[in-house]
């Protein structure tokens, strides 16, 4: 009887959108570690710019960063619950309980490339 | 003053809740005293309801708070307040030299009256749940605070109270977030009835909620007067409509000071005081929406210096000489009604429409309008909370997500046209306003405007050059509701209405720019320009700093089409019929196209020449004012009709012809609309949309013609938001007005 009551083909599409959603938040700590070892390769080759000392330094500082990011930043999460309330969309516990779970996951997922960061960190510096 | 106190004594002694004897307050501000209320004698009975009116700045909120010992610390209060037989303790009185025991004592004192002999339904109340509290949870402290009930007496109690307010036991559970502006109103009103006081005071209980909500919740309140749950009532407002359905007597409140009291009848019918009459004769009703109205000329005096003589005297038609130099005597007309004034013999409601309708020129049809100048096919506006990365993670699946604000809209505003958009909060109307100044997208569908010479913009189109847009920004303006938040406090009266120009780049010479700062200044109705333009927001009043609005959108010479998104939702009832008239004056002078959003039929009709009604996003209705007006022909516009109230004591509220209030633009019905609320409604609206009817230019969205709507039981007018069914009765016709 109301708009949007069977939704059991757009389920697949939701989920599929927020793995989608996910990588995009990934892509970002990903493209600057991407960088960090990149960027300064042909100034080591050409120019000898001291990369197994100072790459490693950066790459630890953005790591330990990327951890506090993790664990202080709300993802976004915030922002949809005030949308949610101003469109008129119910909130209940289990959606409480739903985004504190993404928002856990999210977070579990910096740490990880933080420890990426980190662990790069020490195999250029030692390796 | 002094005869009104011995008079009223005499009429009320040994049977009043509450007396109240030459109550002076003043409060000490950094800029010298402020006289905020004046030797203010009243009486209040058991089992009587008395209104409290006025203007803002009347000092009705300072005598209810007054009342309940709530006043600040920089209140000087002189006079009495005798509860029940006992003068009522004030810790403001105390001083900070008194001894902390004293204090101490005053405050349990007061502690055990209030809420348990007094309670209160503070203005906006609604809005100040705790969000991360259920309603239960907050309702549970009253008892848990001021009795020793245990839980499961508390638990019985709070049933018990939100079915008395009107509700479902079910929100107990509910966060504050999770009810409608209505619901959370009926939560105030069953925190204020928990522990059954003798007293309570309503300031301002309606203000705020739309008008189908108002209604009910008048009705509610009637039927707790009845049953006798709602004992003495004070209520204060400035609704003139809501006070004559409730009160018995009603007092009004001018600049501090009483300036009449009687009963209910005696005051809307045979009022003898000039204000009183001003106020009434303003009043925006649909009765009077086609007369003009000039409204109470000037504003409530300054309070730090109040005037000699009558307060009212600078605004009053019939003041004399007298009036500015000795106090007005309080006349006694007829038992119970006293009227402050040197003329209380010659003033009447006939004496007064000459006087404040002067002219009494119903206004003249409006025009037909000219050209198109705005144009929408099908436009569309959804808001998903998936549109972001964020939402597409945090939204559950399967969770509606997307909000249908706008749909199918498909309307036409012709040169020098004044359109108006009503609808209920939540109706969409807003959206609609931000999609035609194009400060959202659409999701779907067109819209036109013609910038002039038959050379029409495609604003949904995506590809528009920044010029092509900037071309339109500089015909479109807007003026916003609040007049006080949306004036910068640190821009001068000049940099506010310069700041179009300037953003536009139209103009870079200062000089031209002063010029056309103080044309708009002037045709704005702020004249000479000069007093005001290097004033700041904060040094002036309600009214003007809604002028400065209107002069900020007319600040660009070429501006042809203006939103007016509900301006007068905040003003007083005088400022309101100075402000219709400046709209109605600039589509005179400037054959400017409006659009007026409002949820105030009587002002919609006032000024609009046509009309579209909105509903959860669709447009249900549209044609010419007046027919809309006098021949609605949606159940909706029907209900909007019948729910304006009239400050009539004989207006009945009671069946507004429509059940509940407006659901989500979240979870909207397949078929109708407006099928959850309507009260003719069948099977058929549930999941089919409803066609268009057409009768010469006036349509409206429903299956079923004017002769076939017929309600199915007479009980389901009665249907409430506690979605309590009634048994299925005959069935009655109550179509048409």
């Amino acid at each position: 009887m109301y708009q949007g009551d069977e939704p059991e083909e757009l389920e697949k599409l939701v989920h599929a959108d927020a793995r989608k959603a996910r990588l995009k938040y990934l892509l970002v700590p990903i493209i600057i570690y991407s960088l960090i070892l990149v960027v300064p390769a042909p100034f080591a080759f050409e120019y000898g710019f001291p990369y197994r000392s100072d790459v490693p330094t950066i790459l630890f500082i953005v790591g330990v960063l990327l951890f506090f990011v993790a664990a202080w930043w709300d993802f976004g999460a915030k922002k949809v619950l005030n949308e949610s309330v101003r469109i008129g969309v119910k909130i209940t516990n289990d959606d409480i309980s739903y985004m504190e779970k993404q928002g856990f996951s999210l977070m579990m997922m910096y740490f990880g490339i933080a420890s990426l960061f980190i662990a790069t960190a020490f195999a250029v510096f030692y390796i | 003053m002094e005869e009104v106190k011995e008079v009223e004594s005499k009429e009320f002694t040994g049977n009043s809740v509450m007396s109240i004897k030459n109550l002076s307050v003043n409060f000490k501000v950094a800029e010298g005293t402020v006289n905020a209320l004046d030797r203010v004698s009243l009486d209040l009975a058991y089992g009587e309801t008395i209104g409290i009116v006025g203007e803002s700045g009347s000092g009705k909120s300072t005598f209810a708070n007054a009342m309940i010992a709530l006043l600040p610390e920089n209140a000087v209060i002189s006079g009495d307040i005798v509860f029940e037989g006992e003068r009522l303790p004030y810790l403001s009185n105390v001083g900070r030299k008194e001894k902390k025991r004293d204090v101490k004592i005053l405050d349990a004192k007061l502690r055990a009256i209030r809420w348990k002999e007094i309670s209160m339904i503070f203005q906006g109340a609604m809005n100040s749940f705790n969000p991360a509290y259920t309603i239960g949870k907050q309702l549970k402290q009253v008892f848990q605070i001021h009795t020793d009930f245990d839980l499961d007496q508390i638990n019985k109690k709070m049933k018990e109270v939100v079915i008395k307010a009107g509700l479902n036991p079910s929100v107990l559970a509910s966060y504050p977030h999770e009810l409608s502006g209505g619901m959370k109103q009926r939560a105030v009103i069953a925190l204020a009835l928990a522990l059954n006081p003798k007293m309570v005071i309503a300031d301002e209980p309606t203000t705020g909620l739309d008008v189908v909500v108002q209604a009910k919740l008048i009705s509610t309140l009637k039927k707790l007067r009845a049953s006798g749950d709602l004992k003495s009532l004070v209520i204060i407002s400035h609704d003139l409509g809501v006070v004559s359905q409730l009160a018995d007597r009603v007092a009004v409140l001018y600049a501090g000071r009483l300036m009449e009291i009687g009963s209910v009848m005696d005051i809307y019918l045979n009022s003898r005081n000039p204000y009183t009459l001003a106020l009434l004769e303003n009043y925006p009703s649909m009765r009077k929406a086609r007369e003009r109205v000039l409204g109470i000329p000037g504003t409530p005096p300054d309070l730090l210096n109040p005037p000699k003589g009558c307060r009212f005297a600078e605004r009053c038609k019939f003041a004399d000489s007298i009036c500015t130099q000795v106090d007005p005597p309080v006349v006694q007309i007829s038992p119970g009604h006293f009227s402050a004034c040197h003329f209380a013999d010659k003033v009447n409601v006939k004496t007064a429409e000459k006087k404040y309708s002067a002219t009494n020129d119903i206004l003249s049809s409006h025009s037909s309008g000219g050209l198109p100048l705005i144009k929408t096919v099908d436009l569309t506006k959804f808001f998903g909370l998936r549109s972001s990365a964020a939402g597409s993670i945090f939204v559950q699946a399967g969770k509606k997500s997307v909000a249908h604000a706008v749909e199918k809209l498909n309307i036409e505003i012709k040169e020098g046209e004044i359109y108006a958009i009503v609808g209920e909060s939540g109706s969409g109307k807003t959206t609609v306003g931000r999609l035609l100044l194009k400060s959202i997208e659409p999701t779907a569908g067109k819209l036109f405007f013609n910038i002039g010479e038959d050379n029409v913009l495609e604003l949904s189109n995506k590809t528009l050059s920044n010029e092509k847009i900037r071309e339109f920004r500089s015909m479109s303006q807007l003026i916003m509701q609040d007049p006080y938040d949306s004036l910068n406090p640190k821009m001068s009266v000049f940099d506010t209405v310069a700041e179009p120009i300037e953003a536009l780049k139209l103009e870079k010479d200062p000089s031209r720019i002063e010029a056309m700062v103080s044309q708009s200044l002037e045709s704005a109705g702020l004249s000479p320009a000069s007093n005001y333009i290097f004033r700041f927001p904060h040094e002036l009043s309600g009214g003007e700093r809604q002028r400065v609005g209107v002069a900020r959108a007319l600040s660009v010479p070429s501006v042809k089409f203006l939103l007016a998104d509900e301006p007068i939702s905040m003003m007083d009832i005088s400022l309101r019929a100075h402000f219709l008239n400046n709209i109605l004056e600039l589509r005179q002078n400037r054959k400017l196209s409006i659009v007026y959003i409002t949820h105030d039929m009587a002002s919609a009709r006032y000024v609009s020449d046509r009309m579209l009604i909105m509903y959860l996003g669709m447009p249900v209705e549209e044609g010419e004012t007046e027919s809309v007006i006098t021949n609605p022909l949606h159940p909706y516009t029907k209900a909007l009709i019948q729910a304006v109230p009239e400050p009539n004591p004989t207006w009945k509220p009671e069946r507004t012809g429509i059940i509940g209030e407006i659901g989500s633009i979240v979870n909207v019905p397949k078929g109708c609309r407006f099928y959850d609320r309507c009260i003719f409604r069948k099977d058929i609206c549930k999941d089919e949309a409803p066609p268009k009817r057409e009768e010469s230019g006036h349509w409206y969205l429903c299956h079923f013609s004017q002769s076939e709507l017929i309600v199915n039981s007479p009980e389901e007018m009665e249907r409430d938001v506690t979605g309590i069914k009634t048994p299925q009765g005959s069935s009655i016709n109550v179509s048409g007005r």
